[in-house]
């Protein structure tokens, strides 16, 4: 079963990732151009609405933009690197209120979006509902848990790679994962105790489905 | 699980957001190469609008430079390591000329946002008479807010005279650096502005 940040396209076999720079051009757009299909899958699998979807992207890179100064490849890939920045941004999001958001200047993502853009964001957020549902699911677990799981089960990254985007070492992870699986397991499929809001009701498709033995191998 | 190779692809949204991207990287080379040792620790912070105004960007003249548009914020700047004039969205301008070597650019960028301004340095060789400050007219000078670069003064041109047209008198330094830069309301527009010791400087 492939991992979304696997597929042949996303430069995974080719001899290095482009690192982040601030000040080189091309070289970010590189890096831009590697890990957009990546990160859009980090988005779409956390937010419903398309308009939203391409502000956090673009929010996103540019966050990672002003940060490239910081990424240092001994911590781990670049696209770890970037998915910790997305989670600092998507969290920042959805803590702040509407008058906060509106103060801080973004690349208001939402009017780069042509109606074609919109349609194929639309399939994308539809392709990826199962996986907002098994975040949902993650919401009975403790945020320590919560974040290692999501990035493990539901965006697919190995435990190094989420270490690396969570700024910890393997062993944390391991040990959130294995702490984790033990309380999904006593955990009913449809539990009251959510902590974020539900996702749309909807049968995931069998094309979509993620099965929990995602998060079983995997450990 | 989904397979990203068949998954739709916002092909026009990521190649948008690509290009504007690449352009804020750009500007922030620039003004990483053209400011080595800032005197202010801020760092260049592209979240913020009016630090995207005051950004230099560009790295030669003959460089097309982006035309940065935030819809969102209604600012338009154009600009280089040597210059930036930006129209805010109430029509304000923020003008920034840091040295001899951005005026040329600075002309070009106040004719293409539709400016009505002239920018000239005095020269000994000029012959003709300064032109006359139309009387009472007001420049629209406004004092420098929180946040304006250096070497910049903000101008609401609301109040120009139908006839009027903005003189900017720029001044510089020995090495090239920017001096004074006065600002008027005349009638006439020069070709050029004979040298004087008469530059008062109003920033």
């Amino acid at each position: 079963m492939p991992h979304p940040d696997r597929h042949p396209g996303s430069g995974r076999h080719d001899p290095g990732p482009t690192a982040p720079s601030r000040t080189d051009p091309a070289g970010f757009r590189a890096f831009y151009d590697e890990n957009f299909d990546a990160l859009l899958g980090f988005v779409t699998r956390r937010v419903a609405d398309p308009h939203l979807a391409a502000d956090l992207t673009a929010d996103v890179f540019l966050a990672a933009l002003e940060a490239a100064d910081s990424f240092d490849p001994r911590r781990g890939a670049p696209r770890a690197w970037l998915y910790g920045i997305a989670r600092n941004v998507l969290s920042g999001h959805f803590r702040s209120n509407a008058r906060e958001r509106d103060a801080v200047a973004r690349l208001n993502g939402r009017r780069l979006l042509d109606e074609e853009d919109i349609a194929a964001l639309e399939e994308r957020i539809d392709a990826e509902r199962a996986a907002r549902e098994l975040a949902v699911r993650h919401s009975a677990l403790s945020k320590p848990l919560r974040e290692v799981v999501d990035l493990v089960a539901v965006d697919g990254l190995t435990p190094r790679e989420a270490a690396a985007a969570l700024g910890t070492s393997q062993t944390t992870v391991r040990v959130r994962l294995h702490r984790a699986r033990r309380i999904l397991r006593a955990v009913p499929a449809a539990s009251p105790a959510v902590r974020r809001p539900p996702a749309p009701v909807s049968t995931p498709s069998p094309t979509t489905r993620r099965p929990e033995t995602t998060l079983e191998t995997t450990l | 699980m989904t397979s990203t190779l068949s998954s739709p692809r916002p092909t026009g949204f990521q190649q948008r957001l690509g290009d504007e991207l690449e352009s804020l990287a750009l500007l922030t080379s620039v003004a990483a190469e053209a400011r080595p040792a800032p005197r202010r620790t801020r760092t260049v912070r592209l979240r913020l609008p009016l630090a995207v105004a005051g950004v230099a960007a560009g790295v030669a003249a003959a460089v097309a430079l982006p035309v940065l548009s935030l819809p969102g914020h209604g600012a338009q700047t154009i600009g280089s390591s040597a210059y930036a004039v930006t129209k805010e969205s109430d029509g304000t301008l923020l003008l920034r000329l840091d040295s001899r070597d951005g005026l040329e650019g600075f002309q070009k960028a106040l004719d293409e946002l539709g400016v009505p301004a002239t920018a000239l340095e005095p020269s000994a060789a000029c012959t003709e008479p300064r032109p006359e400050a139309i009387p009472g007219a007001s420049t629209g000078l406004r004092g420098a807010e929180k946040g304006d670069p250096p070497n910049s003064v903000r101008i609401d041109p609301d109040g120009l005279p139908d006839n009027g047209h903005l003189l900017l008198t720029a001044g510089f330094a020995p090495d090239g650096r920017m001096a004074v830069l006065a600002v008027s309301v005349v009638k006439d527009i020069p070709s050029c502005l004979p040298g004087s010791g008469d530059i008062v400087r109003v920033k």
